[in-house]
């Protein structure tokens, strides 16, 4: 069995010309453990890794393996494996010649070659010629390469790039064995969701400089998590928490109570004999964390001497960070500040983040009795004060209801598949799918407005749920109305107790929730990110569906960046979504490059959505409301940029749509 | 030892793909089909089967001659195996698993050496095969000596087959310091098939520039050999009539290969790899 040797790297500074790839990085990994090394895109961390292996020569610093450098290896490939891309092969060759050269290179027996070609699964495949594979074969020959020698060590860059979920889930499994075994496992990522379920413990690397070291515990200040507690009886659990003298918040969401275990907490309701409906824990989004650190808005002890970025460079920044794309920025050059203060107006509903955005302090707390959610977009308003009158207005109607929720989680779906995309052809699609489950929650609040919404706001316009309750909106309000409830909402994503069931609407919204927490469930598989919250208590009031939703909006939260960048952009890509869904052309599906990266409902899940509807008990009306929202959503344009320049037709067809949607 | 394994390692990357006999074959062919028609030509011009205007050569000058062919004319294919074995690496980023396996870079190149001696052997049978063959058919044919009985034409064999190792030498050294595969291949072709022809054969006419133009490889080559159409080309007597000893020819060449080497290793071959 080999052993895991240390990796060591001691004030390692690379520069190529003028640009510093990597500047006074200082770490150390450990064997037994697998580790994490995070960082966005040209960061420097495939950079460290050739530097670690020898492929690259530092400019100032070392990099040493069980206090070894790379060259001065005995026998390297037994001692470390490593995969750095997926396209190191000559493509005539097969890859079973490819393996048997480095396996001669590396003295091991030809019988290797096999053996490493049915651990990854491609043994089948042995005899082909490279040329003829997947990009995920490639990946596993890479694997194949790496395990060549047995080694007690495995650096990877990015494996994950080009599996498919299966393929991701079953390199996580390896990993996490081979972490088991004792070896060292140093394994890299621009995805802290992708890793985020595998590693125990992280390396970030940002710039070229570490901004944190340590655990995944450790990412998060304890003192960030906050109890979240409900009660179908709230005013006994109110006044027993008074009583017990705990400072709550009320949030719409439910009770939040900073600083405190969710044990104590518990045990004052029992106390006081109040039954409970909830009872969490929650921290902050280890992505925002992530994010902050990245972007220099936070920095953590563990990385000294880090320098911080200024405030006025990191305004912008979380919005590009969290998007992960090129076209995020492209699609909102004029609002990046506002997209970037949402983000942390998101975050900070539950976690009062440091906001990168010199716009000061998030104003976390502000409680209203007799309204069971509104604070939340105070937060927002930092980012887009001017809205917040109305915001709350469109708030105070949706108390307590479904709709809302439903609004939220359906966001989230949407957001989360966007949040997986980076290549700018697929974030279209997936950006397009936003407004339109945006509309419909929008729709939900607002709509007796009807035709004011649908001048000022396209997205009201394809409302097929116009029964819902009541508000005045102001026409003025644009979208951000949603993206504030998105925001925010989706921290507190659990729904109170549906007293209004029996509301038609209520139901429609229900059943949307239903269908969206399945797209959840498979962007969840995605993202790797599930339970960073514990859930201590089950939901009493929310059915089945509901209690999907607490597991859930970590991952959610991660994607909030993404919600509000796709939301704070409404005008474009709803009139565009709004003019494809009128025509009804379900065209975009093939382009995108990471088919999984974007939810788009197949037969199967619209089956399925169904099934799980009739769990609601609610009546069949709600099948034709829940399914409307989504035939808009899976027509999205192929095109969103060319929305830009044709306001006036999108709202004609806006009216048309919404006209062809009211009947329902 | 470590340069053994990585030699094997080398030996199995040259022969797993299929680059090597397809630059086998395109040799026969070029070079057997240019060995035929010189053969033809020469055989029947010196036996005077056609009529007689153009230049007839003593029979014993005709052996060496069409034998050299594979030399004179072929030569372009070792250099361009040996450029290819560096470049694909290049190429196709399998530098990186290469240099992650032989850390030691010199080695590597040293394993490359090995082999491409190795190949260049080989290649230079095939060669030989190739201008021989059609070659004595044809002398045999006309009734002309095919001096296989002399020493000197085994001799010739011998120094043509060190001579496409020299060559496979100098395209591993020219790879390592070009590294860009199509490029590597453009200026191989370039020089080889345009520059020095040209060189050489205004090195015909003007002779301030015929002290250099024998120092080029390919009349170092030839010099080694010891025969060459190309001085045929230059009539008999004309300037190039005075080549290096074969031994010079092939030291001139071994000084191309080591200077190619060492060029590319220090420029080139110890870069960082990404």
């Amino acid at each position: 069995m080999p052993e895991g040797l240390a990796l060591e790297f001691s004030g390692l500074t690379k520069r190529f010309g003028a640009v510093t790839a990597v500047s006074d990085f200082t770490a150390h990994v450990e064997p037994g453990l697998v580790t994490g090394f995070l960082g966005p895109n040209g960061a420097g961390k495939t950079t460290t890794l050739r530097v670690l292996l020898g492929l690259v020569r530092p400019t100032a610093g070392t990099a040493t393996i069980g206090g070894l450098p790379y060259a001065k290896l005995k026998q390297p490939l037994q001692t470390v494996g490593a995969v750095l891309e997926a396209s190191s092969f000559h493509p005539g060759r097969s890859g079973a010649a490819h393996l048997k050269a480095y396996a001669q290179a590396a003295s091991l027996p030809t019988s290797r070659v096999d053996e490493v070609l049915g651990l990854v699964g491609l043994a089948d495949a042995a005899g082909r010629k490279v040329g003829g594979y997947s990009l995920g074969m490639r990946q596993r020959l890479g694997l194949a390469y790496a395990l060549l020698g047995d080694p007690g060590v495995l650096v990877l860059d990015e494996p994950a790039n080009g599996l498919d979920p299966e393929g991701i889930k079953w390199m996580r499994v390896l990993l996490r064995q081979l972490a088991r075994e004792g070896r060292t496992v140093l394994v890299s990522s621009h995805l802290l969701a992708e890793v985020q379920q595998t590693v125990d413990s992280l390396l970030i690397i940002s710039q070229g400089r570490l901004v944190f070291q340590g655990p995944l515990e450790d990412l998060a200040d304890p003192t960030e998590y906050a109890t979240v507690v409900d009660s179908p009886d709230r005013p006994a659990l109110l006044a027993a928490l008074t009583a017990a003298d705990v400072p709550y918040e009320l949030l719409r969401s439910g009770v939040t109570i900073r600083g405190i275990e969710p044990a104590r907490v518990g045990a004052v309701a029992a106390a006081a004999g109040v039954a409970l409906s909830a009872l969490q824990q929650r921290g902050p989004a280890l992505e925002e964390v992530f994010l902050d650190l990245v972007n220099g808005a936070r920095v953590h002890p563990s990385a000294a001497g880090v320098a911080v970025v200024e405030a006025g460079e990191t305004d912008a920044a979380p919005a590009v960070a969290a998007a992960e794309t090129p076209s995020g920025e492209s699609a909102e050059p004029e609002t990046p500040d506002a997209a970037g203060g949402e983000a942390e107006a998101a975050a900070s509903d539950t976690v009062p983040v440091e906001p990168a955005e010199p716009g000061g302090p998030v104003p976390v707390g502000h409680t209203e009795p007799d309204e069971l959610e509104p604070e939340d977009e105070a937060a927002a308003a930092d980012a887009e004060a001017a809205e917040t009158s109305t915001l709350s207005a469109t708030f105070d109607t949706e108390t307590g209801g479904t709709p809302q929720a439903a609004f939220v989680s359906s966001a989230i779906a949407a957001a989360a598949a966007a949040y997986r995309d980076d290549e700018p052809t697929s974030y279209e699609p997936a950006a397009t799918e936003t407004p339109d489950e945006t509309t419909d929650a929008a729709a939900e609040a607002p709509s007796d407005e009807e035709s004011a919404a649908s001048e000022a706001t396209p997205a009201d316009s394809e409302s097929p749920l116009d029964e819902a309750p009541a508000v005045d909106v102001d026409p003025a309000t644009p979208i951000t109305a949603s993206f504030a409830v998105a925001s925010t909402g989706i921290i507190d994503i659990v729904p109170p107790p549906s007293d209004a069931s029996t509301d038609s609407a209520a139901e429609a919204g229900a059943e949307d929730s239903d269908v969206d927490v399945e797209a959840l469930d498979d962007v969840d598989e995605e993202l790797t990110s599930a339970d960073e919250e514990r859930v201590f208590a089950m939901p009493a009031a929310g059915g089945a569906d509901d209690t999907d939703l607490p597991e859930d909006s970590d991952v959610d939260v991660e994607a909030i960046g993404e919600i509000d960048e796709e939301l704070s952009t409404p005008d474009l890509s709803d009139d565009e979504a709004a003019g494809e869904a009128s025509v009804s052309s379900p065209d975009v599906e093939g382009d995108e490059q990471r088919p999984w990266g974007e939810y788009v409902k197949t037969e199967a899940d619209l089956e399925a959505d169904r099934f799980f509807a009739a769990f609601d008990g609610s009546s069949e009306s709600s099948d034709d409301a829940s399914e409307a929202p989504d035939g808009g959503g899976e027509s999205p344009p192929d095109d969103t940029g060319g929305g830009e320049g044709e306001p006036a037709e999108a709202t004609e067809e806006n009216q048309d749509e919404h006209e062809g949607g009211e009947p329902r | 030892m470590s340069v053994v394994a990585a030699s094997r390692s080398e030996f199995t990357k040259q022969f797993s793909t299929s680059m090597w006999w397809i630059l086998a074959i395109v040799l026969v062919a070029y070079v057997g089909f240019t060995a035929a028609v010189l053969a033809f030509a020469l055989a029947a011009s010196t036996t005077g089967a056609i009529g007689g205007e153009g230049p007839s050569l003593p029979a014993e000058q005709i052996s060496p001659l069409l034998y050299s062919v594979g030399t004179a004319v072929g030569y372009v294919f070792p250099l361009l195996i040996g450029t290819l074995m560096v470049t694909t690496e290049f190429r196709h980023k399998t530098l990186t698993p290469t240099f992650l396996a032989t850390p030691r870079r010199g080695t590597v190149l040293w394993a490359k050496i090995v082999v491409g001696i190795v190949v260049g052997a080989l290649f230079g049978v095939i060669g030989v095969i190739a201008s021989v063959g059609p070659a004595a058919a044809f002398l045999v044919g006309y009734g002309l000596d095919t001096d296989f009985a002399s020493a000197d034409t085994w001799a010739l064999l011998g120094r043509m087959l060190i001579a496409y190792v020299l060559w496979v030498v100098i395209g591993i050294g020219v790879g390592a310091l070009v590294r860009n595969q199509v490029g590597a291949v453009v200026g191989v072709l370039v020089f080889t098939q345009f520059l020095e022809p040209v060189a050489r054969a205004a090195a015909a006419f003007v002779e301030q520039i015929e002290p250099v133009v024998r120092y080029l490889p390919g009349a170092a080559s030839d010099a080694l050999v010891g025969a060459s159409i190309f001085t045929l080309s230059a009539g008999p007597g004309g300037g190039t009539g005075d080549p290096l000893e074969w031994w010079a020819g092939g030291l001139v060449l071994l000084a191309y290969a080591v200077v190619a080497l060492l060029l590319g290793y220090f420029t080139s071959w110890r870069r960082d790899v990404s």
